[in-house]
């Protein structure tokens, strides 16, 4: 079977192995020198002249019957569709890209010595907001038991076990809210009041705890800050200026009835972001950002995204909310209701 | 052309010893081309998350040691010179050369798996694995676990193809040594030459996209 290809090529071998140790010498070599995003082309270009090299030779590629080529070779065409079909996905999925801001607004506390006492009141609007904020990581019940908990380690905290890693006095838990805690993000971007109630709602399922003693109260009223969080809010907005001019609105707006079912729906859950007019522009606190930092919205109108002629696709982003980044998810509307929030968008957006 | 009475014992499904040798060697190929799309889902995996997290990646990899990373390269390019050498060596009916080879290339994987045993010991020493005691504050990127995990499930996979190459080269290295093979048949020889280049071949990926990101 051999006899007749009974080449010799030992030769070629010790010449191959000499390239391939010249060229990771090479790449080695590179590594250490910055080109940007040349070194990966480079080091991928070497790499893959390396191998062509195994292949061509080592592997008798270059000898042998094409048959076997043709199918080493159908590996990297499915190989290539592989990556292409993911990128392709990747690349066009919605990734909102936040603007950084140096300064921070932190150190609004609200009315410490008010706020660092419970009230019923607070308790009850905690919450609320811990519904919308918490129960999605922490659990309904404050077990650290929520549905995105099972993405996290350390998993986020069970507070019906006493334990706090940062205290669980409720100014020491307001300061993890404020400035976050490994994969727990930073909350600093609620209004104080907001947090304090968190704080006096999570303490009602923990067995442990520690109360402030008035020195711990008047320490952190003495780091709460004057009106510090408005700076960054408008450095924001310099850094995030949009360049194009903004289109106007006057023509439609006349058209556009905001006293409709939608108008109404638009105006209180959504304008607060997106601007009167779905202009966008507006600010929104990146959540867990250490510096802040803020996503400026869109402008609906000129926008091209799926969501604007397929409803689904609108309930979709709007039911998700985008996590982490400011959006809220919503799931409180009737079938009926997101239609006319839809239509009205819609009309925001220039579509009808 | 020889056919069934030299040596070989050719299945009756098949007119020669030759024909039967390449069905072999096109069976290896195929798969050898599952091996490559096995690679391939992690290289996806790897290839998305560092287009997201491009820092990461950077800042990630530099707990990574590149001289032993290097070594290990020139250690696996070493071994598959020596392996091309044996399947030369079979079929030219020398034995002799032909054993010393294979044991060269055995123990070439075997210096690959204890220089990755010492990596592998180094990072968890660091708490770099990705469990429960993963060191987050070794990097100011919070995700960096992620290019841990792509680390050892790349290298790892990896590193179970190169102890069953090895299991395989020790395998025809005792055939050999036993005068199982000759030129007329050597396909065990070739084949496991072929499995262990695949190995090569993927490490020269792993090393450069894993130890020498910019
Ligand atoms: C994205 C998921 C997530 C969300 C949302 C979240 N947490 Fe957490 N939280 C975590 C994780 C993870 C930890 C554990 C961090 C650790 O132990 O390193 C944690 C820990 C905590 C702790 C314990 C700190 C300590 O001292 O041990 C408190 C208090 C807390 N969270 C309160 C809240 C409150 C209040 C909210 C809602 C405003 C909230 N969390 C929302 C993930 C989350
Ligand atoms: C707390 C702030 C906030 C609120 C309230 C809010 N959004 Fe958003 N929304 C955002 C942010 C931030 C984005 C991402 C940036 C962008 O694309 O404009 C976004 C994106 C969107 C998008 C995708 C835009 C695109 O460019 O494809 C739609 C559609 C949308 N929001 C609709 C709504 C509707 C309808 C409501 C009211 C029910 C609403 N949003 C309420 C913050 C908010």
């Amino acid at each position: 079977m051999s006899s007749n290809k009974k080449h010799d090529h030992r030769k070629t071998y010790w010449k191959v192995w000499a390239s391939l140790i010249v060229l990771t010498i090479v790449t080695v070599w590179t590594s250490y020198y910055d080109f940007g995003t040349l070194n990966i082309v480079v080091a991928m270009l070497i790499a893959t002249t390396k191998a062509t090299l195994v292949a061509l030779f080592f592997m008798h590629l270059l000898y042998d019957s094409k048959v076997d080529t043709v199918v080493f070779a159908s590996s990297l065409v499915f190989l290539a569709i592989f990556v292409g079909l993911t990128a392709s996905d990747m690349l066009d999925r919605y990734v909102p890209q936040p603007v950084k801001v140096a300064a921070s607004g932190d150190n609004d506390m609200g009315d410490v010595a008010k706020l660092a006492k419970p009230s019923p009141e607070l308790i009850a609007q905690g919450k609320t907001l811990y519904a919308t904020n918490c129960a999605s990581c922490h659990g309904d019940s404050g077990m650290g038991n929520g549905p995105a908990a099972a993405a996290f380690n350390p998993k986020p905290r069970n507070f019906t076990t006493g334990e706090w890693k940062q205290g669980g006095k409720p100014t020491q838990i307001f300061q993890t809210l404020t400035t976050g805690f490994n994969s727990m993000p930073s909350f600093a971007a609620l209004p104080a009041e907001e947090r304090w109630a968190l704080v006096h709602y999570i303490r009602t399922f923990s067995p442990n705890r520690p109360e402030d003693s008035a020195a711990d109260i008047t320490a952190l009223a003495a780091k709460s800050g004057s009106g510090a969080a408005h700076i960054p809010v408008r450095l924001a907005m310099e850094l995030s200026a949009v360049s194009e001019a903004q289109p106007t609105y006057d023509i439609r707006k006349s058209a556009i009835d905001a006293t409709s079912e939608g108008g109404q729906l638009y105006q209180t859950r959504c304008a607060s972001c997106h601007g009167d007019n779905g202009q966008g522009g507006i600010n929104v606190r990146v959540l867990g950002s250490h510096p802040f930092s803020y996503l400026a919205t869109q402008s609906f109108a000129g926008n091209h995204a799926a969501w604007t002629t397929n409803m689904q696709e609108f309930v979709r982003i709007n039911s998700l909310g985008l996590p982490g980044f400011g959006k809220p998810a919503i799931n409180d509307l009737t079938p009926a209701q997101w239609q006319s929030l839809y239509n009205y968008v819609q009309q925001l957006a220039g579509i009808r | 052309m020889s056919d069934a009475t030299s040596g070989a014992h050719v299945a009756h499904h098949f007119d020669n010893a030759e024909q039967q040798f390449s069905s072999a060697k096109l069976g290896l190929w195929l798969f050898l081309v599952t091996e490559v799309l096995l690679f391939g889902g992690l290289f996806v995996a790897y290839i998305m998350f560092r287009a997201l997290y491009p820092d990461m990646f950077a800042e990630a990899h530099h707990h990574l040691n590149k001289v032993m990373g290097g070594i290990n390269t020139v250690v696996l390019i070493c071994s598959s010179l020596s392996m091309a050498m044996a399947v030369h060596f079979v079929r030219d009916n020398d034995r002799v050369k032909a054993v010393k080879l294979l044991s060269f290339t055995f123990l070439c994987g075997a210096t690959f798996m204890v220089i990755k045993f010492f990596e592998y010991k180094e990072k968890f020493a660091h708490h770099l694995f990705p469990n429960g005691s993963f060191d987050y504050s070794a990097f100011t990127h919070k995700n960096a676990n992620l290019f841990y995990s792509l680390y050892f499930i790349m290298t790892g996979l990896h590193g179970l193809h190169v102890l069953i190459g090895m299991g395989l080269i020790a395998w025809v290295l005792i055939r050999t040594r036993r005068n199982n093979f000759s030129s007329e048949y050597y396909t065990p020889v070739e084949l496991t030459g072929l499995y262990w280049h695949l190995v090569d071949l993927v490490w020269i990926y792993l090393f450069p996209l894993m130890y020498l990101i910019a």
